[in-house]
């Protein structure tokens, strides 16, 4: 379930189905959003599954303050963010306990290196402002010459960093 | 009461009844600064109303434990952690500013000594919502600038949630929601730890440590590791709860700091419920 962990430092690599080509095709794609979309090379994407009865597309609790900090602190880098949804269908899951769900991330490898330096600095922020140990969820899809990868983390949040560096995307 | 005047009072204050004056006094200061368009000024005088909430909070969560009245006092140290938390990105504990420091070790350590285990964590869709600030609704690209969490005007933004599906409840070991405490029908829980450590201590100010210890249970001690294993698994020690967190358990223990603690009470085991 996706309220709790009691991981550690679990991370899995796995190969999948899903490029950003496969993402434009989605019937949650905006095509009002569609030029400034496909331009990302970083993008946020909901729930690849429904919640409950619920089928429409989903984030996770503080994704539009996740997204808006990714924004600001990709400037003048190689990434460019955005977010698969309009404001009409952007709807947050919210789960109230104490874990962090970062928001699915469909990415390119260049961006790689890049998005998770910025998921560290946002969980060491969130860090600052506790007192105890915070878990974390993070699932990151890498694309590379039309193949993807399924990056997921799950455990506390200040060995995300150490954990992410030292798996080779390439030896997977 | 001029500003230096109320945050020499809060940072000095060792009572049990705050000035109830002062969120006047505050309220009154922050509007002549808002006024003036000194956002520096009305955000300090903020983190001054909220320091004057966090001892409120933690005095009246202390009362609720002399009187007895637990849950209540859960609620208050639950209330004046999180005030507390919105205070942490704009004020440095470090400084010894107001003694927080003093008050957040407190607040944890008299919540890790309830027996609380269970707790509901509400799931729910967000539709729609907007900027505490300045009522806008949040949008994923146009957005109105405000920060949760920041201060403008000296006062702290936050989402106004609009619209909203309720999906479930979930039971859950780690709450964002600390006051959603199960009770289950028919069972009492046991705040003997909380109890004991009351009649050690003469005030809200008293300073005491808690050290999380694992300890053998008792009919762990001494067996052999050929003999059988004292869970009545049938399997030998070894093979079984040998090396295991079965065997151990968790010791809450209790040093007061003061210099003159009433008694020296030798450990004893208690359990969630009564």
């Amino acid at each position: 379930m996706i309220h709790e962990s009691k991981e550690v430092s679990k991370i899995e690599v796995t190969d999948i189905e899903l490029t950003f080509s496969d993402i434009y095709e989605k019937p949650y794609f905006p095509k009002e959003h569609a030029e400034e979309i496909q331009r990302a090379n970083a993008l946020i994407i909901p729930y690849d599954e429904g919640f409950r009865d619920h089928n429409n597309p989903l984030f996770p609790e503080e994704s539009v303050v996740f997204f808006q900090y990714v924004q600001d602190a990709s400037n003048g880098t190689e990434v460019t963010f955005d977010i698969c949804a309009s404001d009409e269908q952007f709807h947050e899951l919210e789960l109230h306990a104490d874990l962090i769900n970062i928001p699915n991330i469909i990415m390119t490898v260049v961006a790689f290196p890049i998005v998770t330096g910025l998921i560290t600095n946002y969980l060491y922020d969130k860090m600052k402002s506790r007192r105890t140990d915070l878990k974390v969820k993070v699932n990151l899809i890498v694309e590379t010459e039309g193949k993807s990868k399924r990056i997921s983390y799950e455990g506390d949040a200040d060995k995300f960093e150490s954990t992410i560096k030292a798996i080779n995307l390439l030896d997977e | 009461m001029d500003i230096l005047a109320i945050k020499d009072y809060l940072h000095n204050f060792r009572g049990t009844v705050l000035n109830e004056d002062i969120p006047t006094h505050l309220k009154s200061l922050k509007a002549i600064e808002v006024s003036q368009n000194n956002q520096s000024a009305a955000k300090e005088i903020w983190c001054i109303e909220q320091v004057y909430k966090v001892i409120r909070g933690y005095l009246s969560a202390f009362r609720n434990l002399q009187e007895k009245k637990h849950f209540d006092a859960w609620l208050a140290f639950d209330r004046t952690d999180i005030e507390l938390s919105f205070l942490r990105k704009h004020l440095d504990f470090q400084d010894n500013n107001f003694h927080l420091p003093f008050y957040d070790k407190m607040i944890f350590q008299y919540q890790k000594l309830f027996p609380y285990q269970y707790f509901m964590s509400r799931e729910m869709i967000v539709k729609r919502a907007s900027c505490s600030i300045c009522g806008a609704t949040v949008s994923l690209r146009r957005p109105c600038g405000h920060r949760i969490g920041e201060i403008y005007n000296g006062e702290q933004c936050g989402r106004i949630i609009q619209d909203a599906e309720f999906l479930a409840i979930a039971i859950v070991t780690n709450p964002f929601d600390k006051y959603t405490v199960l009770f289950p029908q028919g069972m009492e829980y046991n705040y003997s730890m909380l109890d004991t450590l009351l009649t050690q201590i003469s005030g809200p100010y008293d300073d005491w440590n808690l050290d999380f210890l694992k300890e053998r249970k008792k009919e762990f001690i001494g067996v052999g590791r050929n003999q059988l294993c004292p869970c009545n698994s049938g399997k030998k020690y070894k093979m079984c709860c040998h090396g295991t967190d079965n065997e151990l358990f968790d010791h809450h223990r209790i040093t007061v700091q003061t210099s003159t603690p009433r008694n020296n009470i030798p450990m004893f085991s208690v359990h969630t419920w009564k």
